[in-house]
């Protein structure tokens, strides 16, 4: 018992936390319909007691009128009544048209308004952020139920709660001067369904929690039939029926619980119910008992029978909106857990210095991704001149990317630092930073957008630019795909939203990434294997395409192919997490190590099918 | 129209679960009596209070009394029981209905044809017949239907009691909640079409949310910059969106507020009208408390009316997105006049010539060619050339009626969908990597071996996909991905290359289809698992897409598309002499590394 007591303030003072932030959120978003909620739900409840009340003197003045007749005098009086009767019932009778108005648009607002923080604090988190699990599932949560219902629910308990509490308050008063031990008898005859409810709540709840994984999956697997890619391979693999059993296996289990709990909770909450009216009833017998004895007229006879039904009733909604309101909040926490999540991006730095000749050094690098056991990157040492054209080679999980990773400071080096002109790079400003390079990342993102958006958000400042978007899209050998295009420039790039939208191919996709990567305009460029989906041709002319765009800028591409190897200045060979070799193509082809290895491996391939050829000439002649 | 759809929504839920949805018409037929018998209970309670305080023969009123309380306790407590056991039928049906409804829209997804797809409004469509299975408008369409009915029946048997007292008090009443009806039922129209005309919109907006706030779209969103070029553009999209549902509710505010105001001041007049009469002597105190309540009883009603009605109509739109969806049919194919084959001896392409469903563009224009069981083929292209369409027609996700496509002679269109997914094993370029076991993702390729954990072994070792498990230390019943299990493993590009590639070769076809099958691995790993794959597959028919042209060293043919049509097609030699466009294709990456 103690124990409980002592839990209890503490977890009072937390959940009072948990509905303030998202109360001053509503409070902010509109302040009018706040007051519009508050108002409403406090005329629904007054309602009943005031209204009862004039009941009660307009009987009064029926029973007198009865006895001595109706006077003029009486007559007046009931006028007056009348007139006070019909203002609390005219405001009660708009709730209704007010409730649909403000749920309306506060959900709206409050929907958008979590949505916008989510966004804006998304801006400064780091990547790192995704790599911590928790984060990750806190992160999920949030997008998945970004919906202002939940937030508004929690305004709508409290204000219920609090006019709850008043109505209950205008009815005690007067119970308690007629009987304080009828009243006290009654409101005791409602804690067993009080806290009959209060079990089966937490019980609910924590079927749910201890489901969400079920409910989840359930969801998932629904899902599937949505979505244009996996139809296809659930047709194709035949997969229906596995998946449509999984599903029923899956929502058999998850509602067996809830079945049981249903059905328990009707079982228990009957009996609790009869002590309630049978305490009612005693009430009832007890009151025209009095009336009887001429110790009350009918008038306050019809109050204290309204009385008692509404006193135990807001007795028990007390008890339920305060459940409500002053329960652990998942939701919210999650929420403000995001809001608050400390991973974010250093903004502030100084300018970056340029020179004559800008060098990008790495002086002794290890990196390991957060909760990693081994390293990505070990002693990574390296120097990258300006205008040098370089390759960066090796197998899946060689570390190729980090490097990119950590030139655009999407993560710190674990040990060691990466210099420019001298100068450690994490003291520049990200944002600088970021603007000397131009990047094509190997997952980019297929957008469905406009042709122009899509490629356009290379650049944002310049994305009105038409000239420059079109010599993104040239340099990128989009040009006759454009050609084939009605609306050009603004065609959409998926049928989602739009029916003359069009859907590129994979490859043709590809284009529009490294599209964007142009238009952005960086004197360092890091593409990093964009040509995985692209044809002979594409490829090609792609390689054509960043010579041509290269110039005298500086340029990292990592590539699997190495057909085009031999116009690199150098090439980097990385094996696992480090440099293995490094050199132009012929001084490695000398060395004969990994390098040759991998080269020899593709190019053998090519020698077979000259050979072929020629055996296959001279049989013909 | 309603009235179809409301019936089809009744056939469904009776048909499914007839004992639970009769069961719930009963309580809730039995529950519309109990209004009025309170009614009558509390005049007698007063009447009694009334007489007993003249009444001096106190010995008999004592028993009446407590009749009369046992009388309210049977009323009140039947009232409880019913309405609790109606609230747990009804949450058991609505639970029961989901899942009834979700089999069946995945049934449906699967019955269609897949360039269903390729129909911008069928995105929409089957969006909102999801949203609706999991809101649960079908159930609460019957749910409002029924409590329309149980309103209707205790209306009438309030207004009797009210009758007693006067018709005109009856009129009255109708006579002032009929502008309140008339307008519920525009605003629920109204309102409907409000928020179908926002479909679009709001999907706009949701995606906009997305690609600033997914992880997938993160690393680029922070290199440009373009997260406040995103929330700009969801900025002005929902301030337009904002003013819109302002503007239309704050009409409906206006207006539900005047009607609800005339509705009040008829039923005040009336319940002033009784007091006044109960002043004179004309009814007694009980019968003026009687009345009053009838009267408030049938505003409630009136109101609840109005309200269950607005309800019942937005449900059964809402049901509408379910229903009709349900109902959409597949076009065209007559099952039982399907052909089974059991192996595929041949493949044939005569003339054939497609393009997707409402587009202008051909893809593939009158592509011939042949393929005999045991070939391996190379299909190189530029891309967008048709290559992956070609593919999709193969294995019948599409249809074309211009040219012909025979499988071992007989038309592709004649032969059972399930007979050719049978015999063929696909790779698709879109790695799917779901997040299920990892038994489940290569069992998937054939799923009745879906338990053989030595099969399912035996394919991730051909595909290379063995080492990634060796590496991670688990077992084939372990999860990829976090959404479902803390462990899940996340699996890099190449990772899901292999996988997929597993999947292929749990397939037990004849025929093994590769669309760029090494995309995404490297070097080392791809000669591996070429050499592998051809290795294992030296009966079977292996047709693939690649682009990295030294990989047609594993084909005996080559067939070379350019713009959806085959410019060129025999052996790589044929090809070099024939074509001048696929030698200056192949020089491309050749050339470079024979000096």
């Amino acid at each position: 018992m103690k124990k409980n007591k002592c839990d209890f303030i503490p977890k009072i003072k937390i959940y009072i936390k948990e509905i303030y932030k998202p109360i001053e959120m509503i409070w902010q978003e509109d302040k009018m319909i706040v007051l519009l909620l508050f108002v409403n739900s406090l005329v629904r409840k007054i309602y009943i007691p005031i209204i009862a009340f004039i009941t009660k003197r307009i009987i009064e003045i029926i029973e007198i009128a009865n006895s001595i007749g109706f006077s003029l005098e009486l007559q007046n009086k009931i006028i007056i009544l009348f007139v006070l009767l019909f203002i609390p019932f005219a405001l009660n009778r708009l709730w209704w048209p007010v409730n649909t108005y403000t749920q309306a648009i506060a959900t709206t607002k409050l929907t958008n308004s979590i949505k916008k923080k989510i966004m804006v604090k998304i801006c400064d988190t780091s990547l790192c952020f995704f790599d911590e699990e928790e984060c990750y599932n806190i992160y999920e949560n949030c997008i998945k139920e970004s919906n202002g219902k939940r937030i508004l629910e929690i305004l709508q308990n409290l204000l219920n709660f609090i006019a709850t509490i008043i109505m209950f308050i205008l009815l005690a008063f007067p119970m308690f001067i007629f009987n304080p031990i009828l009243s006290i008898l009654l409101i005791l005859s409602a804690i067993p369904g009080v806290i009959i409810e209060k079990i089966f709540a937490k019980k609910i709840f924590l079927h749910e929690t201890n489901n969400t994984l079920l409910s989840r999956m359930i969801k998932y697997i629904f899902e599937l039939f949505s979505n244009k890619q996996s139809v296809k391979e659930i047709k194709v693999f035949r997969i229906y029926d596995y998946l449509e059993k999984k599903h029923s296996e899956k929502y058999k289990e998850y509602n067996q619980g809830i079945k049981k709990l249903m059905q328990k909770s009707l079982i228990i909450s009957l009996p609790a119910f009869f002590i309630l009216q049978i305490m009612t009833l005693i009430g009832y017998y007890f009151t025209v008992t009095k009336v009887t004895n001429g110790s009350i007229n009918i008038g306050e006879m019809s109050f204290i029978i309204t009385a008692i039904g509404s006193l135990t009733v807001s007795f028990i909604t007390i008890s339920d909106a305060f459940n409500r309101t002053f329960t652990s909040n998942l939701y919210v926490q999650n929420l403000y857990k995001f809001y608050n999540h400390g991973y974010i991006e250093e903004m502030q730095g100084e300018d970056v210095v340029h020179m004559e000749n800008n060098e990008i050094s790495f002086k002794n690098v290890w990196f390991k991704y957060p909760n990693a056991k081994e390293y990505t990157l070990k002693n990574i040492c390296l120097t990258i001149k300006e205008s040098e054209f370089i390759a960066l080679v090796g197998l899946n999980g060689a570390g190729k990317t980090t490097i990119i990773k950590l030139l655009l400071r999407l993560y710190k080096p674990t040990e060691g630092e990466i210099l420019y002109n001298g100068i450690d790079i994490s003291s520049f400003s990200i944002d600088k930073w970021r603007e000397i390079f131009s990047v094509c990342f190997q997952d980019f993102f297929d957008y469905s957008l406009s042709l122009k958006e899509a490629i356009g958000i290379g650049n944002v400042n310049k994305i009105d630019l038409l000239a420059n978007i079109k010599q993104a899209a040239e340099f990128a050998g989009l040009a006759n795909v454009i050609d084939g295009l009605p609306m050009g420039y603004d065609t959409p790039l998926s049928r989602e939203f739009d029916n003359e939208g069009v859907e590129l191919s994979k490859g043709q996709k590809s284009k529009i990434a490294i599209a964007r990567a142009f238009m952005s305009d960086g004197q360092i460029l890091l593409f990093d294997e964009p040509t995985a989906s692209l044809d002979a041709r594409a490829e090609n002319d792609y390689f054509e395409s960043l010579k041509k765009l290269i110039r005298n800028k500086t340029c990292l591409i990592i590539t699997h192919r190495l057909t085009s190897i031999k116009s690199v200045d150098r090439i980097l060979v990385l094996s696992n997490g480090e440099i293995v070799e490094d050199g132009n193509h012929e001084a490695l082809m000398r060395n004969k190590g990994f390098y040759f290895q991998l080269y020899e491996t593709q190019s053998e391939k090519y020698m077979k099918l000259a050979k072929e050829g020629k055996n296959e000439k001279n049989y013909t002649i | 129209m309603k009235k179809t759809i409301l019936f089809s929504v009744l056939k469904l839920i009776i048909k499914e679960k007839p004992i639970i949805s009769i069961s719930i018409i009963i309580a809730v037929s039995i529950t519309a009596i109990f209004a009025p018998l309170y009614l009558i209970l509390t005049k007698e309670l007063f009447d009694y209070a009334s007489k007993a305080i003249s009444d001096l023969n106190n010995e008999l009123s004592v028993l009446s009394l407590i009749f009369l309380l046992i009388k309210f306790f049977g009323v009140s407590f039947g009232e409880y029981l019913i309405m609790k056991i109606n609230k747990g039928l009804l949450d058991m049906l609505d639970i029961e209905m989901k899942n009834i409804l979700q089999n069946k829209l995945m049934n449906k997804v699967n019955e269609l044809n897949y360039d269903k797809f390729d129909e911008s409004d069928f995105y929409d469509s089957i969006k909102i017949a999801m949203d609706e299975i999991q809101s649960g408008s079908i159930v609460k369409s019957f749910s409002s239907i029924l409590y329309i009915f149980m309103n209707i029946i205790t209306l009438i048997a309030v207004s009797i009691i009210l009758l007693k007292f006067s018709i005109l008090a009856i009129i009255v009443s109708i006579i002032c909640c009929l502008p309140g009806f008339l307008h519920q039922a525009w605003y629920s129209k109204e309102n409907w079409d409000f928020i179908m005309s926002k479909v679009s919109i709001t999907r706009k907006l949701d995606y906009l949310f997305f690609i600033t706030t997914s992880k997938k779209t993160f690393k680029e969103n922070k290199e440009y910059k373009s997260f406040n070029y995103f929330i700009h553009k969801y900025d002005a999209l929902y301030c337009q969106y904002l003013t819109d549902i302002i503007k239309f509710n704050k009409k409906n505010l206006f207006l539900g507020s005047s009607y609800s105001l005339i509705h009040a001041i008829g039923t005040i007049i009336i319940i002033c009208w009784i007091y006044l009469i109960s002043a004179k002597g004309e009814v007694t105190i009980g019968e003026a408390v009687m009345y009053v309540a009838a009267t408030q009883k049938l505003y409630n009603i009136i109101q609840n009316l109005i309200h269950w009605f607005g309800d019942a109509s937005n449900n059964i739109k809402k049901a509408n997105g379910v229903i009709s969806f349900l109902k959409i049919k597949a076009e065209g194919r007559i099952y039982s006049s399907m052909q089974h084959i059991n192996h595929i001896e041949s493949i044939e392409f005569i003339n054939v010539t497609f393009r997707y469903p409402n587009t202008e563009k051909y893809v593939i224009k009158n592509m011939s060619f042949n393929i005999k069981k045991g070939e391996k083929i190379a299909i190189v292209g530029e891309n967008g050339a048709g290559k992956s369409t070609l593919f999709k027609l193969l294995v019948g996700l599409y249809h074309t009626n211009e040219g012909e496509i025979l499988i071992n002679g007989i038309n592709v269109n004649n032969i059972n969908n399930e007979c050719i997914y049978k015999n063929i094993a696909v790779c698709f370029q879109e790695l799917n990597a779901y997040s299920f076991s990892i038994r489940e993702n290569i069992g998937f390729g054939n799923i009745s071996s879906i338990n053989n954990d030595i099969e399912i072994l035996e394919a991730a070792e051909k595909s290379g996909f063995d080492s990634v498990i060796e590496k991670g230390e688990i077992s084939i019943n372990h999860f990829i991905n976090r959404d479902f299990s803390n462990s899940g493993i996340v699996l890099s590009e190449g990772e899901k290359q292999r996988l997929a590639l597993a999947r292929a070769f749990m397939h037990k076809g004849s025929v093994i289809i590769l669309d760029e099958p090494s995309a995404c691995l490297d070097i080392k790993t791809e000669n591996e698992i070429f050499e592998k794959t051809f290795n294992l597959v030296k009966e079977k028919t292996v047709i693939f897409i690649t682009h990295r042209l030294s990989n047609i060293i594993f084909a005996d043919k080559i067939i070379f598309i350019k713009n959806g049509e085959i410019k060129g097609k025999g052996r790589h030699v044929e090809l070099l002499n024939s074509s001048i466009e696929y030698s200056e294709l192949y020089n491309m990456q050749a050339g470079s590394f024979i000096d």
